[in-house]
């Protein structure tokens, strides 16, 4: 986790770190983030500011390791961030206690919506290991139909990649983590 | 696919009787046959059998069954069950796929349309390894309900699978099991 705390910029619902040496930091101390304009950085030595999504930003926000500040350069406070958050993002709740679960476990987490679903999750890192897991959060009032079932279980099949549903109830603060697998009878 | 019949092949038809709304196998001397291979219930002087374990074996031509007038075809019974029964013909369908692929199939716990499965050749020595739930192509189920019989299936020992039955009836599995981070 980086040591001093970086800048970040809202811009409408992205937060930009101008700072090249923060943004490379950021990217290699976890895979925060994406430098803008280079979707597979082959090193952390690239030359452009990074684009954290506000899951990360947030995330980040509440470990004190950036601190992100308005267009008229005023630092937000996290909770009037965290409205931000809520208010361009749907479930952003739900979303973001799972994401911060998997951070807090270890993994490197991305979004997952080149997958269809809500973050990709690697072990070490994209590039290094394939994303083991594809998660979607849902909450437990969700329904699941032979549909949705079947639709989980061919993309991780189609993506090769273990598919993962977490429950997350934001209200109980809970996360449970169900994983499907095609059991061939 | 191959299909598995009990008893073995080309085994002379069980003899059965519907009797107290259900079926009932009535010849002593073959209740053994029927119960080493993971059907019916003894009920003192009868073997009770479930609806769907009654309809595999008219289905698979090893039962003969006797109502009130007379004989009983697979028709009959698959009608007379669904008056029963809402999910009669879920429930055989899936155990129909699962007796067809090997497996030995008893009834479930309960837990909504669900059926206890034993690994090929467990039966009777090992409890089932599986139970399997149905889940209708056109039914909503909650997230919350799947959580619950996950649970309680992992603390039983038990996995739990998904059978996913598409509006004509095939059938498509899926393990759902717990996952720590």
């Amino acid at each position: 986790m980086p040591r001093a705390r970086a800048r970040g910029r809202l811009f409408e619902n992205r937060i930009v770190v101008w700072d090249i040496e923060e943004s490379r930091r950021l990217f290699k101390e976890g895979y925060y983030g994406k430098p803008l304009g280079i979707p597979k950085p082959k090193d952390f030595l690239f030359d452009a500011p990074l684009i954290l999504d506000l899951m990360e930003g947030y995330y980040l926000t509440t470990k004190k390791v950036i601190g992100v500040e308005d267009s008229s350069g005023k630092e937000i406070a996290p909770k009037k961030l965290h409205e931000l958050c809520e208010a361009s993002y749907n479930d952003f709740a739900e979303k973001f206690q799972v994401y911060r679960k998997l951070r807090e476990a270890g993994f490197v987490v991305t979004p997952g919506i080149k997958f269809g679903s809500d973050f990709a999750v690697y072990e070490h890192g994209p590039g290094i290991d394939h994303a083991p897991y594809i998660v979607q959060v849902v909450s437990p009032e969700s329904k699941m139909t032979a549909t949705s079932m079947v639709r989980s279980g061919r993309l991780a099949t189609t993506v090769r990649k273990q598919f993962i549903i977490a429950i997350s109830d934001k209200d109980k603060k809970t996360i449970d983590f169900l994983r499907y697998d095609w059991w061939r009878a | 696919m191959q299909e598995e019949h009990a008893g073995g092949a080309e085994v002379r038809p069980f003899e059965g009787v519907i009797r107290d709304g259900g079926v009932k196998i009535t010849d002593k001397e073959r209740f053994g046959e029927l119960e080493e291979s993971g059907y019916g219930t003894r009920e003192g002087e009868v073997l009770a059998l479930r609806d769907y374990e009654a309809l595999y074996l008219l289905y698979s031509k090893k039962l003969l069954l006797q109502g009130e007038q007379g004989d009983v075809s697979f028709e009959g019974l698959a009608e007379l069950s669904q008056k029963k029964e809402r999910d009669s013909w879920t429930k055989f369908v899936i155990y129909r796929d699962l007796r067809s692929r090997g497996y030995t199939v008893r009834e479930g716990f309960g837990f909504g349309t669900d059926l206890r499965v034993y690994e090929r050749g467990d039966y009777p020595k090992k409890p089932a390894k599986y139970v399997v739930f149905a889940l209708d192509e056109g039914i909503e189920k909650g997230m919350d309900d799947l959580q619950k019989s996950v649970k309680e299936m992992a603390k039983m020992g038990k996995e739990a699978i998904i059978a996913v039955i598409e509006r004509r009836g095939e059938v498509i599995y899926y393990k759902v099991s717990r996952a720590r981070f």
